[in-house]
């Protein structure tokens, strides 16, 4: 059953604006973006639906052209957290580039006329609605996967409304220079983030307070708490490697009582799917045990979802700042 | 608006239970905003906020859900002074 989104009139949705006078005037990224990026863009803002189906269906072979330093860092994390033998990591590595590849196409058209959206399959949508009917709002966690752009504007389609909590604009393009940041402010934010609607920064000084506000209007906040830049971050063993994981999902569910929903995204190539979970249960102690037993809680389907879509993560091949010692 | 000695109290009981911060009336009286006495994080603000709707049982507007607001303490107490004498006058009137 399709939410009705909640209307909350003076709820101010700008993030902070943060100019950097330390950044330089254009860095390597900028020219890799203007080179590639830009053109890429121009052409499926130019031939919209027809360049983009023409190119999905190769985007597992474009993938096999890319620099090997990619697939195989995210091979050995693979096979490091999965636990899994080398043939298949490799096989799961190549999926998931061509899933990056996928979902950067996804962005890619993102604003342009023809704009190619997938039918969305909602898996035991139960989860939500039984949590919904309880009056609370609802807190869904998700991980960072290629797919949660997508899952999100499909349910938008379907009439779910949910308020993602992002890390905001200001941090988007931060390694680019100073010409690059200012043609991003003017011409790809809007066209990135106003695609959202919605959303909560997770910089925002009153960011948990609006979720509170969306959520008393019994709306849906999805948080992801695969981060480890926010300040309520804790140092967790995840898939076997010491992680930060953001509690603030947690925290949120156990003051304000709202249920907290696993959501599994992912994307095959003619349909994006949403699955939810059950509930899970959160203590609502204030006391160090109470949060601790919470965070197992979400580790253990953090990383039931790793093992049921192991493909779709979106950090295998990326660098994650290790948790701070003070944090450990 | 006269304040209620009491939510001077209550306000110091929430800190201390909800922030587990030791800070006295008198220092909670002189300052102009929590900030100031207690470094508080969005998650730290969360649990003031609830913290007060559960000692004071009142649920704050929507519109006051806001750190500019929760912080100013000056304001919160004068707000929670009338929402006191509010529920005084209610449970009188049944």
């Amino acid at each position: 059953m399709p939410s009705s989104a909640p209307t909350l009139s003076g709820l101010e949705i700008a993030s902070p604006d943060v100019r950097s006078a330390k950044r330089p005037l254009i860095t390597s990224r900028d020219l890799a973006f203007l080179f590639y990026y830009y053109p890429l863009r121009l052409l499926i803002r130019i031939f919209g639906e027809r360049l983009l189906s023409s190119l999905l269906p190769h985007a597992e072979q474009a993938c096999r052209l890319l620099p090997g330093f990619a697939l195989r860092n995210a091979e050995r994390r693979i096979i490091r957290m999965l636990e899994v033998p080398p043939d298949h990591a490799r096989r799961l590595a190549r999926q998931f580039m061509s899933n990056r590849v996928r979902a950067a196409l996804f962005d890619l058209q993102l604003g342009s006329e023809g704009s190619v959206f997938k039918p969305v399959n909602l898996v035991s949508h139960e989860h939500l609605d039984r949590a919904l009917a309880k009056g609370r709002g609802v807190i869904l966690v998700s991980l960072h996967t290629l797919a949660k752009r997508e899952a999100r504007m499909g349910l938008e389609r379907l009439g779910t409304h949910i308020w993602p909590v992002i890390r905001g604009d200001e941090r988007a393009y931060s390694s680019h220079g100073r010409i690059l940041w200012r043609f991003a402010r003017e011409r790809l934010l809007p066209i990135q983030f106003t695609k959202l609607n919605d959303y909560i920064t997770s910089s925002d000084e009153n960011a948990t307070l609006k979720a509170v506000r969306v959520l008393r209007e019994n709306g849906i906040v999805v948080i992801s708490p695969d981060v480890t830049t926010t300040a309520s971050v804790r140092p967790v063993r995840f898939l076997n490697i010491d992680f930060g994981i953001s509690t603030g999902s947690l925290e949120l569910a156990r003051l304000t009582g709202c249920p907290l929903v696993p959501m599994w995204c992912w994307c095959s190539d003619d349909v994006c799917h949403v699955e939810f979970r059950p509930e899970l249960p959160v203590c609502s102690g204030s006391g160090e045990e109470a949060r601790s037993q919470n965070l197992a809680t979400l580790v253990l389907a953090m990383e039931e979802q790793m093992h049921a879509h192991p493909d779709q993560w979106e950090f295998w091949n990326r660098s994650r700042r290790p948790v701070r010692k003070e944090q450990r | 608006m006269k304040v209620s000695p009491t939510v001077w109290t209550r306000l110091e009981r929430v800190i201390a239970g909800a922030l587990g911060s030791d800070v006295s009336i008198a220092e909670l009286q002189q300052a102009a905003r929590l900030d100031d006495l207690i470094a508080l994080d969005s998650v730290a603000l969360l649990e003031f906020t609830i913290g007060v709707e559960r000692e004071f049982a009142i649920r704050f507007e929507s519109d006051r859900l806001n750190r500019d607001f929760i912080t100013d303490l000056p304001a919160l107490v004068a707000y929670l002074s009338e929402r006191q004498e509010r529920q005084v006058f209610a449970e009188g009137q049944s």
